[in-house]
């Protein structure tokens, strides 16, 4: 759905972005993360086709977003830090407006309008001017100007910030209903552990460059899904019995290379990783048993984002 | 019920309410009936209160409101949601032309009643409509000045939160300027003429013409700079149309009348030289001084000139077309007006006028080198705007500070080491001005390429 090609973006003096590329798969949510002047907004805004890059090449949904930036701004939604609302207008007119400005007309404005304050829990303040309604009001409020018009990709640029827990939790659950209505998002923010309860992938920039991309990635559908299955790639720590034959392990564990790559054995420690997801993770179990593997312990490495955000600066700052 | 322009229709919600409806017209009642009152002749007191009415609120405020209904929404953050909006360039600048200043088009609109209504029985037919649509086009004209000087003031000091518009006041005023001298003219029933391209003109027709046609460039700037921040990309032709107009339209001032020497343009040495000849001149003039206004105007930024002549070396011509800077263009402009007077000259005037015209316009072009150099080099070393203070700051005391002290310690012959115009009258400067030109142009060069970022 995103594929940037070696992006570069200059500001006088400065290069923001540095030869960036990645790929983002329809229906993945991913957290964009760095430290400050990582170049986060900037990449963001050039995908939002708001500033020219230099260099490089962006597709969404296809479309060459340097070739034909109207054409992408039809579909993409783009949320900045500020929000961005008219505080004299009523909740509602703002909503007019935001679908009016993107096409909608008439009875389906309308329509839209009252569906998407429901569906952002704003259906009660929708004649209060954007002004007078709280920080986690304005918010939802902006995120349903930026969804009226039913956009494949949304770009947030910190999302939650200034927000209490209840708003930001609130805001979670919003994420993971639009994700499952299959738009793609791209969000940037600090607060990992936020991003953590919705996004399905993490994209890591430091000075302009990508430290980590921990992609998602479809995982094979069954024929009767209706929905993606989106993945993310997880480690597993298996621990074996000793005395075992090293050899013979690394062999047996090498005929099930549909679920376990980089095999590494460390003592009686084998680490793999592994696209399995929970629900399958009892027959992969089974399958490292039924290969006689003297397995005595089992299981996925559990590491938030967190860490993997500060496993891959202190990579990024190792000589 | 929506209107169909979404741009507008909020500008409509926000700027006109029930309250500011029925004020104005109850204000102008109370206006009218003091008119009635205190004047002896309320005909002519009302058109005077209805045309200064609607300059002071369509036209002046006008402008203002229009400006800052872009300026607002700078401020507030929502630029870039209409930028990626699916509304055109043109629904914008009608929007917020109309809607940012929607209730100063509404209280003019009352104004221009009352100078209806003092103009029944007293001014024909045409002079009253020419007033009328006269006032109505120099309102769209300082609107859409107001609104071009904002996208280009953010285009260029953007994500700087600055929205003050330098010398758009300046810009207004002067365009203002003939208008009140057509108001007088109509108010006193007394007919005056200009000269334009050696024949009499009526003012008032000549006035509303040029207002009409000002307006127009006007509104076509202000789309075509909409549709830059809009991300559509422009072609350089109607940027080119402009100036071409401009120079021909102020070369019709320059009459048969006029002496005949280039006295007639300000700074030139006194030369004999008949009117084509000062009329190309002065064209040159206006498209180098456009050059130099937009070179101060426009983003310079290292990055935009790397995409300029990549796009330029991978035969990209579309694209190359699209991205060059206007002042360039303008640069392209002044050398092909300039080489146009002296094809002219060669076929109207001695040798020796000739020599004079060929060196003194030689020696302007170099300087014109050596200054845009120098403005580029400041704007390769860091922050733009400060950039460009010290490229004002260096010029300033190259074509002002320098010559003064030269003048003032009597060592006139000095003077033609630092201006151009010495050339007219002796050739010799030229080389001043060519040595001055390759400086300028080494000093370029060594900073471009020390500031290349290792790709």
């Amino acid at each position: 759905m995103i594929a940037v090609e070696n992006l570069r973006f200059d500001y006088p003096g400065t290069r923001a972005l540095d030869g960036i590329s990645f790929q983002l798969m329809a229906g993945s949510v991913t957290a964009l993360v760095g430290p400050n002047g990582a170049g986060k907004t900037t990449l963001l805004r050039c995908l939002a086709a708001l500033d020219t890059p230099h260099g490089g090449r962006i597709l969404i949904d296809g479309i060459d977003v340097n070739n034909q930036p109207r054409i992408a701004h039809q579909r993409l939604g783009f949320l900045p830090d500020h929000f961005g609302l008219y505080g004299d207008l009523s909740a509602r007119r703002c909503l007019l407006y935001a679908g009016a400005s993107h096409g909608l007309t008439g009875d389906a404005l309308v329509a839209r309008v009252a569906e998407v304050a429901r569906q952002v829990g704003l259906a009660d303040k929708l004649e209060a001017t954007a002004g007078s309604l709280s920080r986690g009001q304005r918010q939802r409020l902006a995120l349903a100007q930026t969804i009226l018009h039913r956009p494949k990709v949304l770009l947030l640029d910190e999302p939650a910030s200034g927000l209490d827990p209840e708003a930001r939790s609130s805001l979670a659950e919003l994420m993971r209903a639009l994700a499952a209505e299959g738009m793609t998002l791209l969000v940037s923010s600090h607060i990992l552990a936020e991003l953590e309860e919705y996004c399905s992938g993490m994209l890591v920039l430091s000075h302009g460059r990508i430290l980590e991309h921990r992609a998602a990635v479809r995982a094979p559908s069954p024929i009767n899904a209706t929905e993606p299955d989106l993945r993310i790639r997880r480690c597993l720590r298996i621990a074996l019995a000793l005395p075992f034959d090293s050899q013979s392990v690394l062999e047996r564990c090498a005929t099930v290379p549909d679920r376990l790559e980089a095999i590494a054995l460390d003592g009686n420690t084998l680490t793999a990783s592994t696209m399995a997801s929970d629900a399958e993770l009892p027959q992969l179990l089974r399958t490292l048993l039924d290969l006689e593997l003297p397995v005595c312990g089992f299981g996925v490495v559990a590491r938030s984002m967190q860490q993997h955000y500060l496993a891959a600066v202190r990579d990024a700052r190792a000589p | 019920m929506m209107v169909r322009n979404p741009e507008l229709q909020r500008n409509l919600w926000l700027e006109i309410t029930a309250q500011r409806l029925l004020a104005v017209p109850a204000i102008g009642v109370l206006l009218a009936f003091a008119v009635g009152l205190g004047s002896k002749d309320q005909a002519l007191a009302l058109r005077v209160i209805g045309a200064a009415g609607f300059i002071g609120l369509t036209v002046l405020w006008g402008a203002r409101l229009a400006g800052q209904a872009l300026t607002t929404e700078f401020l507030e953050g929502t630029w870039d949601g209409q930028r990626i909006s699916g509304l055109s360039a043109w629904d914008m600048v009608c929007g917020k032309l109309l809607g940012g200043a929607s209730f100063a088009w509404y209280a003019g609109g009352w104004c221009l009643l009352g100078f209806l209504g003092g103009a029944v029985g007293r001014l024909g037919v045409a002079d009253t409509l020419m007033a009328v649509f006269g006032l109505i086009a120099l309102a769209v004209l300082t609107q859409a000045l107001s609104l071009l000087s904002a996208l280009l003031n953010w285009r260029k000091l953007r994500r700087v939160t600055n929205t003050r518009r330098r010398g758009l006041g300046i810009l207004v005023v002067l365009t203002l300027m003939p208008w009140f001298a057509h108001i007088a003219e109509l108010l006193s029933n007394d007919v005056r003429y200009l000269i334009w391209f050696d024949r009499l003109w009526p003012m008032s027709k000549l006035l509303f013409v040029s207002v009409l046609l000002f307006a127009g460039w006007a509104l076509l700037g202000a789309y075509r700079a909409m549709r830059v921040e809009l991300q559509f990309r422009n072609k350089p032709w109607p940027w080119i149309a402009f100036v071409v107009f401009l120079q021909i339209y102020c070369a019709g001032w320059i009459n048969a009348n006029a002496g005949q020497t280039t006295a007639a343009i300000p700074y030139l040495p006194t030369i004999l030289i008949d009117t084509p000849v000062l009329r190309l001149l002065l064209a040159t003039g206006i498209a180098l001084s456009l050059a130099y206004l937009f070179l101060f105007a426009e983003p310079k930024d290292r990055s935009r000139f790397t995409r300029l002549i990549a796009d330029w070396r991978a035969q990209r011509r579309s694209n190359v077309l699209e991205a060059l800077p206007l002042w360039l263009i303008n640069a392209a402009i002044t050398v092909a007006t300039a080489a146009l007077t002296l094809l002219i000259t060669v076929t109207r005037a001695d040798a020796s006028t000739v020599i004079q015209i060929a060196a003194g316009t030689v020696a302007v072009l170099l300087y014109a080198v050596r200054d845009f150099t120098l403005v580029l080099w400041c704007n390769l070393s860091g922050i733009q705007r400060r950039a460009d203070a010290a490229a004002a700051v260096y010029l300033t005391v190259l074509y002002g500070v320098l010559p003064l002290i030269f003048w003032s310690a009597n060592w006139h012959v000095l003077i033609g080491l630092v201006q151009p115009y010495s050339a007219f009258l002796n050739p010799v400067w030229l080389l001043t001005a060519a040595i001055w030109a390759a400086a300028g142009a080494d000093f370029f060069r060594r900073r471009w390429r020390h500031t290349s970022p290792a790709d």
